[in-house]
């Protein structure tokens, strides 16, 4: 095998030494394309070059005797003896030597072959990210990694590898971007409205055209070098940084045009109008006789000449002698608010390089509009990678990225997003006529509120800024002895606006309602680390690692809330607190965080095909206290490569690739708030008055004290196997795992009665056990033609164990070690869990009613007690009573599997890509579903078209929803139904693409590529809610699988072009 | 090799106290963070803290809003819309209700505020001068909040130190415990608090006196307590009297000054909730704006109203002193308890909103309370404080407990003086001189508490604690609306018969059945509580529900 440290060495330090004859060609790949930055070393010698852009080479070599040695990431390295020629033009081919690259590990890399443990690595091609907008979307289809958007511009995007390893603190990856230890993804702003906001995106500077590469470090023999904090994972990002070679200019840009998807129908105004009044004239409610009935003849909407409804009261509250008027309407289409998108993302990189010197540096603007007028992300960004060697011993790196971006997500999606408090619930919700105000004002201002609120009159805007820098310092001791000092520094300023005007809800009330959230944050990480790599000694090679690395982090996040605005302020949308008549003291929230670890690794490797290596960290962290503040975290992986092996090595097998990997590795999860061991006051809101009605100043107690409290530990063991046949045209990965998660952390609710509705502490263990397969094949390969598949499947299974409570019945799903998950707002009044987490089971199950059709007539006359038209709850225990007795498991939000598939071809200058995503055996509690199926007295909702067709009525017994005038707690008082869930698996064509690549000979361009790709294609799935791809509350622990107030997502088709100069 | 040193300095001052650098709690102080060393190392932080156990009582969730509205919805005198009230109105309230479970927090947070500035004064500013008056009123307030707990929930976890990791489920004490615990803390209170005025607005060491009379009333009629009953009455005798005989309070001499809009903290206040206006934008007190008609000179904003007052009060006013037309009324508290017969809106189109005895229309004949009228204010929250405690309640407290003692002649005349202040004219009217005492006066009693103390947040209380022949006033008083609704009402000219399912509730079923009628003497827990405590299970639950 090749000496892949000698390439190494070489690509980084550059020997001058004398020679006699100077040889040049070019490079080119299998396509006859240039190849830039490939290496050619001469045999024996120490010196050698890398081509440059056009995939020229000149060495100097000592005689015709010596002998290239050609290579290049992803191509068989080649051997070429010099002879008598002067003038060697080298064709590369791609494939066996694929998993010679150079993979970066935890503070250092390795090469492929080396590798122990479970390591994917993502290689975006440029051109395919076009029209991608954040980082984490390049994952999706990678095995064992679960993504989970809404969709909505800037949003955060969740990431779950393996599973789901944490109940409460977070289950998002670390993410690293070169060097620089990076906020998890939903670290962000407080928004104090006490609204959940979606979550914005914690790595949202990252843009995904200057990503060279992604490693994902799945299994703890990988992660244990990041100790506590890499329980869920790593994502190690390298950007791009300069070749060798004179510079390059690339400039891309690239439209697109999305439209959201609605899948399913609600009235139209004709419908809703004869729904309701039929069902205010013919359908009296059971229990309050026939109050609601208007009176013969009279409808709660009639038409008018003009063709607009008047919207009639049934009262006479005037005592006119006439029903009292309360609105005029004109029809209205709600989901006419939802917009066609266009989107840019234009983007200009130059980079290049000398010897010494090697610089990247890019220029983006990317503008994303949302279905909503008033969703959209508009960001630029900037970036420069220089490294400089001063001398054959000491290289400086520097990076800087800075980022400006502006985010307005209008959508809102929490655990209180009731009908009102969610646009995109209220634009199903509402009915389908808007208010013309200006032919009669309106009577009742409880029907003030419209969707169109939301659009016009409500902001919920962040801005901010980001500097993420580092410097790097590589210093070579001695020869096999390097001290790498590196500063990483992540600093984010940022603003959020929140503007409730009387349009909406919140604001009605209040005459306006602003609040302002400010963060300032910064972070950064000190890394020492010392490499010692000896030449080997015969048959044994071996490298030792050890460092120190200090952590720490400074953050401010306050807020300040005003309300009750004059007209001008109004107008003004709050800002700078003009107009407002309340404005409440700013309330601050200091994050100081430390942490201080020791690590070390050691690899060894015995006749290069039997590798082991391990790692060890101490870590020190100022989130916790006492014997609980340190941790060590150890890991210890080896890899076999069998293929080196005498008994398969040989010509006539097509496996040039067999490795058998196992590995354990311990880690933590230390990712919960700050300052929890101890009692924090703040400022309260409300203060309490003097006798002079002067505002005092009052604090008041956020927390319990969790004392004991310390990180989640995580144990895995990993076994991998790694497949390459037919010159690597196949290639299979699989892995499987254990990963034991202990001390959990988490937030339990406990009720109030201790003085806090919860706590976190750490509680229980869960187990994911899971099977990854990647596998990617040429099944055709030419050199015009290639067509290649892919394809991955991750099946995890996962269980709650010993959570230290108390067993306790869980209705009559039987007695359980468990407790209850965070309530959530089911109608208009009640909150109640939805999910259940119980010793034994997969986390998160659904906790309800199990229903068997709606209750008839005739069931009530034998005897049914419940009320008649709605559904026939189950009565577990047969007491004949509907009690909380009565409730069971009715779903299970976990995955059975994701998997992805996909094809690439190339043809020629052609390219084209498809990619699916699926998510299998999961169930969603479509938390909407009741609410758009149903009607009650005195309610005035749109409901969907189905409705009309299937509910229950006298003259359709058989009919399975609800129905039409019951009373209105029904709903509140049965909570969470079996209806309501539904089958959440899915696949999706996520993506097609099709590219054309050219060259203008002669004009200056080296390449121009055409390419167009749409998104979110088409979806197979079941699921009858907005979209089975369940981001709401994804982030809210004590919530799992419950869609409530989703977004819709959009199609997009985007076409785009590339300049390369 | 000199880098070598350079990276061994390096580290060696990595390593140098790595535990220091992991304490942040010197970073928080220095970027101003609160924590309890802070607030509590001087007299000026402390008062702060002592704010923020007033403002958990007095916060939208506990006694500026939730708490009082439920509790008066849930009688037969108020009707509520709205998730705050309507469960409440139609006396079907779901345990998990998110307002119930909002209530139950705060009121436990209030709890919790309490014990940790408790355990704090004591543990780090025992020396401040103000430390001792700062315990007596977070001892007092402790007590009238577990007050309010036992009293609507009955047994409850009682919790009188800081929750810690190890204690955070407590299952539920005794009735008899937490009665304990209350007189304990109000003694200590009494004790503690000063006797002069030291902050306007706050509690002298009387107002724990009356509470302690307050407490002992509502003993006397509690079953299953050590004590007997005629023992609990003689305690709430002997407090009272300490409050009264201290000359601390006086009637304000005229009912409409009492209660107009700037008049606070008078003579007759023993117990006043601060607020103002310019409070906050989300948790303070909504008094004014739920009891208020929306869109009126006593509410300026567009909402809100949604408690109101149904005609048992009213028409009974009138009846109970023996005045047959509603045009004439000897009472100025009628004038100054209701927004009644009709107002004109103060936004176009200028509606002329009419309302019972008068006329009415739909089924909304209910009115409004007008105690808490702004004219001016257009916040959601109030800038009108709330008496929770005064002295004429505490006159017919004495009143009740005479009339208990079988001083027959000493309750009537506990009576007068609170009619007295009225209207002089009153008491004649009453006809209370000629009743025998007893049955006939305890009845009586309770209405005058309805007549002077409507709106104040007595009525659920007052109802489920008294009872008259082993019927308690609550279904006496349901049973009497009941029969208002269904045709007894002389001044109901219009929909006789017609109930509303919010605002005008029938409410025959509570009556009807005696296992509702028990169920509806108290509160549920909420089901997070029970779900949540683990010292909790489903058979903790209150009767009924």
């Amino acid at each position: 095998m090749k000496n892949i440290t000698s390439i190494v060495l070489v690509l980084f330090v550059s020997f001058s030494a004398f020679a006699q004859l100077s040889v040049h060609g070019v490079v080119k790949d299998d396509n006859g394309e240039p190849l830039p930055g490939a290496t050619i070393l001469e045999k024996g010698a120490p010196n050698g070059t890398t081509t440059d852009f056009d995939g020229n080479y000149e060495l100097t070599v000592r005689n015709k005797t010596s002998i290239l040695v050609v290579s290049f990431v992803g191509f068989d390295t080649r051997e070429i003896e010099i002879g008598e020629q002067l003038v060697i033009d080298v064709q590369m081919s791609a494939g066996s030597e694929s998993l010679e690259e150079v993979v970066i590990i935890g503070y250092g890399s390795s090469s492929k072959s080396d590798i122990t443990a479970s390591i994917a690595t993502v290689k975006p091609v440029t051109d395919d990210k076009a029209g991608v907008a954040v980082v984490e979307s390049l994952l999706r289809g990678t095995s064992g990694v679960n993504v989970v958007s809404s969709g909505e511009p800037g949003a955060a995007v969740s990431i779950n590898i393996r599973g789901v390893s944490s109940l409460t603190g977070s289950n998002q990856p670390l993410y690293v971007i070169d060097g620089i230890v990076m906020d998890s993804s939903q670290e962000s702003l407080t928004d104090p409205t006490n609204f959940q906001g979606a979550s914005k995106s914690g790595i949202g500077g990252v843009a995904p055209e200057d990503i060279e590469s992604i490693q994902i470090l799945k299994d703890a023999s990988a992660t244990a070098i990041y100790g506590s904090l890499g329980a869920n994972g790593v994502i190690l990002i390298s950007t791009k940084k300069g070749k060798l070679g004179e510079p390059t200019f690339n400039f891309s840009t690239s439209t697109t045009v999305g439209k959201a998807n609605l899948p399913y129908d609600i009235l139209n105004t004709e419908e809703y109008v004869a729904f309701t009044n039929d069902k205010y004239t013919a359908h009296p409610d059971s229990n309050s006789g026939t109050e609601y009935l208007y009176p013969e003849g009279r409808f709660p909407f009639e038409i008018r000449e003009d063709g607009l409804y008047n919207f009639i009261s049934r009262n006479d509250d005037d005592n006119s002698g006439d029903l009292d008027l309360i609105g005029i309407y004109e029809p209205m289409d709600w989901t006419s608010l939802y917009r066609t998108t266009y989107s840019t993302n234009t983007r200009f990189t130059a980079s290049g390089g000398t010897e010494d010197t090697k610089y990247y540096s890019s220029i983006g603007y990317f503008q994303q509009e949302g279905v909503l007028a008033n969703a959209y992300l508009n960001k630029l960004d900037l970036n420069l990678n220089v490294s400089h060697r001063f001398n054959k011993k000491f290289k400086l790196g520097g990076k800087v990225s800075y980022s400006l971006s502006e985010n307005s997500l209008p959508g809102v999606s929490g655990s209180n997003a009731g009908e009102t408090n969610s646009v995109y619930r209220h634009i199903n919700d509402n009915f389908p006529l808007e208010l013309r105000e200006d032919l009669a004002p309106l009577d009742n201002e409880s029907f003030r509120l419209s969707p169109r609120g939301w659009v016009e009159d409500y902001d919920n805007i962040s801005t901010e800024n980001r500097v993420l820098g580092n410097i790097s310092v590589e210093y070579k001791l001695r020869k096999d002895l390097i001290y790498n000092f590196r500063v990483g520094a992540d600093y984010r300023k940022a603003v959020l606006d929140i503007w409730q005007g009387v349009g909406t809800n919140q604001g009605l009330s209040r005459e306006g309602r602003y609040a302002k959230s400010n963060l300032d944050r910064f972070s950064y990480n000190l890394d020492n680390t010392i490499t010692y790599k000896p030449k080997a000694i015969g048959e044994h090679r071996y490298t030792l690692l050890g460092g120190i690395v200090y952590n720490s982090t400074n953050s401010e996040k306050n807020y300040t809330r005003a309300s009750n605005y004059s007209l001008e302020g109004q107008e003004n949308r709050g800002r700078d607190f003009y107009g407002a008549s309340i404005i409440e003291p700013t309330v601050y929230n200091y994050g100081p965080e430390r942490m201080i670890s020791f690590l070390g690794r050691g690899t060894y490797g015995y006749k290069d095909r039997y590798k082991v290596s391990a790692s060890l960290r101490y870590d020190g962290s100022s989130k916790f206290i006492g014997k609980n503040r340190y941790g060590l975290f150890p890991a210890i992986s080896a890899a076999w490569e069998i293929h080196k092996e005498s008994f398969i090595d040989d010509e006539d097998t097509e496996i040039n690739q067999l490795k058998l990997r196992i590995g354990y590795g311990e880690t933590g999860n230390q990712r919960v708030g700050n300052n929890l061991t101890y009692v924090n006051y703040k400022i309260s809101p409300e203060g309490y008055a003097a006798a002079n009605k002067d505002l005092q100043i009052a604090y008041e107690k956020t927390n319990i004290a969790s004392k004991d409290l310390t990180w989640e530990t995580q144990k895995q063991f990993n076994t991998g196997l790694d497949l390459g046949m037919f010159s690597n045209r196949l290639s299979v990965t699989i892995d499987a795992y254990n990963k034991q998660s202990d001390d959990l952390l988490n937030t339990l609710s406990i009720g109030g009665s201790s003085g806090d509705d919860s706590i976190v502490v750490n509680q229980g263990s869960l187990n994911n056990q899971g099977v990854e397969v990647a596998i990617n094949g040429d099944v055709f390969r030419t050199d015009t033609f290639t067509w290649n598949l892919f394809g991955s499947y991750s099946m995890n299974k996962i269980e709650i164990q010993n959570l230290g409570l108390v067993e306790s019945d869980f209705g009559s799903a039987g007695s359980y070690v468990g407790y209850y998950g965070r309530p959530i707002q089911v109608a208009n009044t009640n909150t109640v869990p939805m999910n259940v987490y119980l010793e034994g089971q997969a986390p998160g199950l659904f906790f309800g009613y199990e229903t068997n059709g709606i209750v008839t007539a005739d069931d009530v006359a034998n005897g049914n007690t419940q009320v008649e038209g709605f559904y026939n709850i189950v009565d577990k225990n047969g007491d004949g009573q509907i009690t909380d007795e009565d409730k069971t498991i009715i779903g299970d939000p976990n995955p059975d599997a994701i998997y992805s598939f996909g094809t690439n071809v190339y043809y020629k200058k052609w390219s084209f890509n498809a990619n699916f995503y699926g998510v299998k055996g999961n169930d969603v509690y479509n938390a909407n579903y009741l609410t758009e199926n149903y009607s009650a007295e005195n309610r005035w909702n749109n409901v969907r078209r189905d409705y009309v067709l299937n509910r229950y009525s006298s003259d359709n017994p058989g009919g399975t929803l609800p129905d039409i005038n019951l009373k209105k707690d029904a709903l509140s008082n049965a909570g969470v139904l079996d209806v309501a869930v539904a089958d959440g698996s899915y696949l999706r064509l996520q993506n097609i693409s099709l590219g054309y690549d050219f060259t203008l000979r002669n004009s200056g361009i080296k390449s121009v590529k055409v390419f167009g790709s749409m998104s979110n294609v088409f979806t197979i799935t079941k699921y009858t809610g907005v979209n089975p791809e369940i981001a709401s509350l994804r982030f809210t622990p004590g919530v799992a699988g419950v869609d409530i107030a989703s977004p819709p997502i959009q199609s997009t088709v985007t076409i785009g072009a590339s300049l390369t100069f | 090799m000199k880098y070598i040193y350079i990276i061994v300095i390096v580290i060696a001052q990595s390593l140098v106290s790595c535990d220091q650098i992991l304490d942040v709690s010197d970073n928080l102080a220095e970027s101003g963070a609160l924590n309890k060393e802070l607030l509590y190392s001087s007299e000026e932080n402390i008062e702060g803290v002592v704010n923020g156990v007033y403002a958990k009582f007095a916060s939208e969730f506990y006694s500026g809003g939730n708490f009082f509205q439920m509790t008066s919805a849930h009688t037969p005198y108020f009707s509520s819309s709205g998730s705050k009230g309507e469960q409440f109105g139609t006396f079907n309230i779901s345990p998990s209700l998110k307002n119930l479970n909002d209530t139950w927090m705060e009121i436990y947070s209030c709890v919790d505020h309490a014990n940790h500035l408790i355990e704090n004064l004591h543990k780090l500013a025992p020396g401040f001068s103000t430390t001792e008056r700062n315990l007596g009123q977070a001892h007092f307030i402790r007590a009238i909040t577990y007050f309010d707990l036992v009293r609507v929930w009955g047994e409850v976890p009682l919790r009188t130190v800081p929750a810690e990791q190890g204690t955070l489920f407590l299952s539920k004490s005794s009735k008899q415990e937490i009665y304990d615990q209350i007189i304990a803390d109000l003694t200590i209170a009494k004790e503690l608090l000063p006797s002069e005025e030291y902050i306007p607005g706050r509690p002298l060491s009387y107002a724990a006196n009356g509470y302690l009379a307050k407490v002992y009333m509502n003993m006397a009629t509690e079953s299953g307590l050590s004590g007997s009953s005629s023992d609990y009455w003689e305690l709430a005798y002997t407090n009272a009297k300490i409050v009264e005989s201290s000359m601390k309070y006086s009637l304000v001499s005229s009912y409409e000054d009492l209660f107009a809009e700037g008049n606070e903290n008078t003579s007759e206040s023993i117990f006043e909730i601060q607020y103002t206006a310019g409070g906050t934008s989300t948790k303070s007190g909504q008094h004014s704006f739920m009891t208020a008609p929306a869109k009126s000179i006593y509410n300026q904003r567009d909402s809100g109203g949604n408690l109101r007052v149904n005609r048992l009060a009213l028409h009974d006013h009138y009846i109970d002193y023996n005045v047959a037309t509603t045009d004439v009324h000897p009472d100025p508290r009628r004038t100054v308890a209701y927004v009644s017969e009709q107002y004109t809106e103060i936004v176009s189109p200028f509606k002329v909103r009419k309302i019972y005895p008068t006329q009415f229309s739909g089924g909304f004949a209910v009115n409004w309370i007008k105690k808490y009228q702004e004219v001016s204010n257009t916040n959601i929250n109030s800038n009108r404080n709330r008496m929770v405690f005064r002295y004429a309640d505490l006159l017919l407290m004495l009143a009740e407990i005479e009339n208990e003692r079988d001083n027959y002649q000493s309750s009537k005349d506990y009576v007068k003086l609170v009619l007295d202040r009225a209207n002089t004219s009153l008491y004649g009217l009453s006809g209370i001189q000629s009743m025998i005492g007893g049955d006939d006066l305890r009845d009586r009693i309770l209405k005058e508490r309805i007549y002077e103390l409507l709106g104040e947040g007595h009525e659920w209380f007052d109802l489920r604690r008294q009872q008259n022949a082993g019927v308690s006033f609550l279904e006496t008083r349901i049973d009497r609306r009941q029969v208002l609704m269904t045709g007894g009402d002389q001044f109901d000219t219009k929909n006789k018969t017609q109930f509303h399912n919010i605002w005008n509730p029938d409410l025959s079923f509570v009556t009807d059945d005696s296992a509702i009628l028990e169920k509806n003497m108290r509160f549920p827990i909420p089901s997070n509580e029970i779900i949540g405590n683990n010292a909790l299970d489903n058979s903790d639950q209150n009767i009924g529900y």
